[in-house]
């Protein structure tokens, strides 16, 4: 439930989005172009790759392998610094050409919408570590395997959202 | 008057606040849509003079309604309170945001009334006050997140068979929390969807802030309609 009403804050953000774009094309497609798009795929290979990790790791668990599953969402949590730190130097070329949130709309939007997202990642680095740690200590408790699924879901839900910011706001024309 | 009748009327009380405070602010005082941040010193005076004292009842009900909010806020602490092994920390925090949230409502209060006090006042000075007024009341998220966030945790710390807070308002107060967020921004922009009179930062968080207590009222009803009747059984 909470991941469907994140979702929906996401959604609305997008559709506002999209209702500027709407207003100002030249100037969504000029911002547009300055966006690293290289960045931007790498950064999606990088989440597909850490949620293929996680499923990986959940489905371990669920075979009762509770070291493997920790290295595998270690592997993911791996990916997901990789996204930070690409991150990191995506917004510092953004900053160091004196781009802010509050440049115009575009930038408005592409901080805000990448921002949130970031900040999703963060959380979700957390929540993946909370699972890391369940599962090397054995996956004990009460029903560890639908403890570890919420969080897996939690970073599929961080995966799908950056599936849709990418090509809405890096790549559609 | 026993314990469960106190609790009800706090309940109740949750509501009255709401009513009257939406009332007071939003159709008197006429605060409902705001004035854009981008309107002029000029503008914003005008707008205290010509229903000045509509304005003022407006304020005076916004003050009437803080005393509603008070025992609603001590209500949710109490069954924070009354969940098995709950933190007192996660009691404190509710209790604490609870105040500092009616801080938040109050001190625009205060600007709002001095701006309306003085109609002759110069623009300027009215703008500033209005400034001021507009900027707290739209700006404060932490005290609402740290509160959601408090209450989310207290109904996923509750293991009984019927906990005063069922998984689904942990969830939403959850929700509702990361709703607020986006009035951080407000503080960047004078127009837009994060602006103070914004889609994002201001109607979405106004609008499910109103959500937010019909949706504690009907768990906390039941809580206290289901201990009463555990009160009455022993």
């Amino acid at each position: 439930m909470f991941v469907i009403g994140d979702m929906m804050i996401f959604g609305l953000i997008f559709v506002v989005f999209t209702f500027y774009r709407g207003q100002d094309p030249e100037l969504f497609l000029a911002g547009q172009q300055s966006l690293n798009n290289v960045y931007g795929v790498i950064n999606t290979l990088l989440l597909l790759t850490s949620s293929w990790f996680v499923v990986t790791g959940v489905h371990a668990a669920k075979n009762s392998d509770g070291r493997y599953a920790a290295n595998c969402l270690s592997l993911a949590m791996l990916c997901g610094v990789g996204f930070a730190v690409l991150k990191f130097v995506e917004y510092e070329e953004k900053l160091d050409a004196g781009l802010v949130l509050t440049t115009n709309d575009f930038y408005m939007f592409y901080y805000v919408l990448t921002g949130l997202h970031f900040a999703h990642v963060i959380i979700g680095l957390l929540v993946l570590n909370w699972g890391r740690v369940l599962c090397a200590r054995g996956l004990k408790g009460e029903n560890p395997i639908s403890a570890l699924e919420s969080c897996a879901t939690y970073w599929h839900m961080v995966d799908l959202l950056w599936i849709f910011l990418f090509p809405l706001v890096y790549l559609l024309k | 008057m026993n314990k469960s009748g106190v609790q009800q009327m706090s309940a109740w009380s949750g509501m009255v606040f709401l009513a009257v405070f939406f009332l007071g602010w939003g159709l008197v005082a006429g605060f409902l849509p705001p004035p854009s941040p981008l309107a002029s010193a000029e503008d914003i005076a005008r707008f205290y003079q010509a229903d000045n004292s509509m304005i003022l009842l407006g304020l005076l009900m916004i003050q009437i309604s803080t005393v509603f909010f008070i025992p609603w806020i001590a209500l949710i602490s109490e069954q924070i309170k009354g969940i098995p092994n709950i933190s007192p920390i996660c009691t404190y925090t509710q209790f604490l945001s609870g105040i500092s949230a009616m801080l938040a409502l109050l001190l625009p209060f205060y600007f709002w009334t001095v701006a309306a006090f003085r109609v002759e006042r110069s623009p300027e000075l009215v703008l500033l006050l209005n400034d001021i007024a507009w900027l707290i009341f739209t700006m404060t998220f932490a005290p609402f997140v740290a509160q959601n966030v408090a209450i989310a945790i207290a109904a996923f710390c509750d293991k009984r068979q019927q906990p005063v807070f069922p998984r689904w308002i942990a969830y939403f107060n959850l929700w509702v929390a990361f709703l607020f967020l986006p009035a951080g921004l407000i503080l960047f922009f004078k127009e837009g969807p994060f602006a103070w009179n914004g889609l994002i930062a201001f109607w979405v968080p106004v609008v499910i802030f109103g959500i937010w207590f019909f949706a504690m009222f009907y768990v906390l009803d039941n809580a206290i309609k289901r201990q009463r009747r555990a009160e009455n059984s022993l």
